[in-house]
């Protein structure tokens, strides 16, 4: 369900986002416009028959958002009335979590996301591999970026992917905000370096060896 | 005689040429792992460019909007003059429009946080990301920015900008320079959290207050389950008008 829900906070800041990147790069403040796309995003879904609101950190991150943007009324009732063709598809799936989904409704749960962003030129880009969805707005620059069932996800970052998985303990809570801050160090590299120097340093063993063992011969 | 060097011979390819190197190689995986590793941060930084399975941003390119505004914390809560004057006058709250300053984008740098008393003189990010925690700390998208009225949650890592943290007492004062205002916050107390413990934060609180979260315990190697964050409260500084 936490993963689900994931996706379709995605998809709503997504439409949020979309909306704001049409408009002019300087703006500030949370307009009426904006305040409805907010308010949309704080209604509940229906899921397998169960009332369920979008975690408050992508709302939140939505609002941040907003607040860099300018978005007229217009552009907000199609933000609100895709976010609305979104939230049916979902409930009528009849699906209680991302992972109940077929990879054919995956598809199409993005595809109508895709179709709410791109009012604005934003594009939605999703790795099933991975589970990792991006959004680009029309420059290229990433403004959001998640994994799905791994919601403190850092991309690239110190994060352990797959690790933080919060949902599986509580479905119905927040996503976990908190990263890893310890060494940040890639222990792939790190164990790839090492390994490397390993080497280096077996074949030094074995260099010396042989020729004391030659020496000896000689001797 | 013969026999003397066959056994000589073999125990120069049987234990000299396979225990002895193996364990030299363990040896000296344990000395990178512990002595060299940290201090090769660069070095790594390059290998793993060549050897992660990750995609890693390793770029140190980021927008900076943060042009500082004149210091008015200081004067304004320190002074006897100014306590005079708050006693015969009540204070008007300063308030700051948000269209009058850029507000920052996922990634930018918009200040810097300032905690004297633990050494601590960081670059202040807006979001989450590589770059941010490799040249400061940064607050989570998914919270707000200082002078908001709400939640203000700031992460950096433990070896580096952050590492002063173990020295926060309470009633140390926290400084946040902004590109629209400055703000000073009191730290209140100290706490120990899983990283999944959500009781740790209330990013959902309608007044404004400080967190700051760092990985737990300081100075260790690799990533840890538990983190230490510091509060505070706000003490002074500009209230953002969120009207548009």
């Amino acid at each position: 369900m936490k993963k689900f829900f994931k996706a379709l906070s995605v998809c709503s800041l997504a439409a949020a986002m979309t909306v704001g990147a049409s408009a002019t790069a300087f703006a500030a403040g949370i307009n009426a416009a904006e305040q409805k796309i907010l308010d949309e995003l704080n209604t509940t879904v229906t899921m397998a028959g169960t009332e369920k609101s979008l975690p408050v950190v992508y709302i939140n991150q939505a609002e941040n958002y907003l607040n860099t943007v300018e978005i007229t009324d217009a552009e907000a009732d199609e933000i609100i009335k895709r976010i609305e063709t979104v939230k049916s598809y979902l409930t009528s799936t009849g699906a209680a979590k991302y992972d109940d989904l077929t990879d054919a409704q995956i598809d199409e749960f993005f595809a109508l996301c895709q179709d709410v962003v791109s009012v604005i030129n934003l594009k939605i880009a999703y790795n099933k591999a991975t589970r990792v969805v991006t959004i680009v707005d029309s420059t290229g620059a990433v403004i959001f970026t998640c994994q799905i069932g791994n919601p403190g996800y850092n991309p690239g970052g110190s994060e352990d992917p797959g690790k933080t998985d919060p949902g599986k303990t509580d479905p119905t809570i927040d996503p976990n905000p908190i990263i890893k801050t310890g060494f940040d160090f890639n222990i792939p590299g790190v164990t790839a370096v090492a390994g490397l120097g390993i080497l280096l340093v077996s074949a030094a063993g074995v260099y010396f060896i042989r020729t004391k063992k030659k020496a000896e011969d000689n001797a | 005689m013969h026999k003397t060097h066959r056994s000589r011979k073999k125990s120069l390819y049987g234990k000299d040429m396979i225990i002895l190197p193996i364990v030299f190689c363990v040896l000296i995986f344990l000395i990178c792992l512990v002595v060299i590793i940290p201090s090769t941060a660069s070095f790594q930084s390059t290998a793993s460019l060549f050897f992660s399975d990750r995609e890693k941003n390793f770029s140190n390119d980021y927008v900076n909007i943060f042009v500082p505004v004149e210091e008015s914390y200081d004067e304004s809560e320190t002074s006897a003059e100014s306590s005079q004057t708050s006693k015969a006058e009540p204070k008007k709250q300063e308030t700051v429009n948000i269209a009058n300053f850029t507000f920052p984008a996922y990634g930018n740098q918009f200040g810097e946080l300032i905690i004297e008393d633990c050494q601590i003189h960081a670059k202040l990010f807006f979001g989450y990301d590589d770059i941010a925690l490799r040249n400061g700390v940064c607050i989570y998208s998914g919270s707000f920015i200082p002078g908001y009225g709400k939640t203000i949650l700031v992460a950096g890592h433990n070896n580096t900008y952050f590492n002063g943290l173990k020295y926060a007492q309470k009633g140390q004062i926290v400084k946040i320079r902004t590109n629209y205002g400055n703000y000073k916050y009191e730290i209140t107390d100290m706490q120990i959290h899983d990283e999944n413990d959500r009781s740790a934060y209330d990013l959902k609180a309608d007044s404004e207050n400080l967190i700051m979260y760092t990985c737990y315990p300081f100075d260790e190697l690799g990533l840890t389950p538990n983190r230490y964050f510091v509060y505070a409260k706000l003490i002074s500084g500009p209230v953002i008008d969120k009207k548009a």
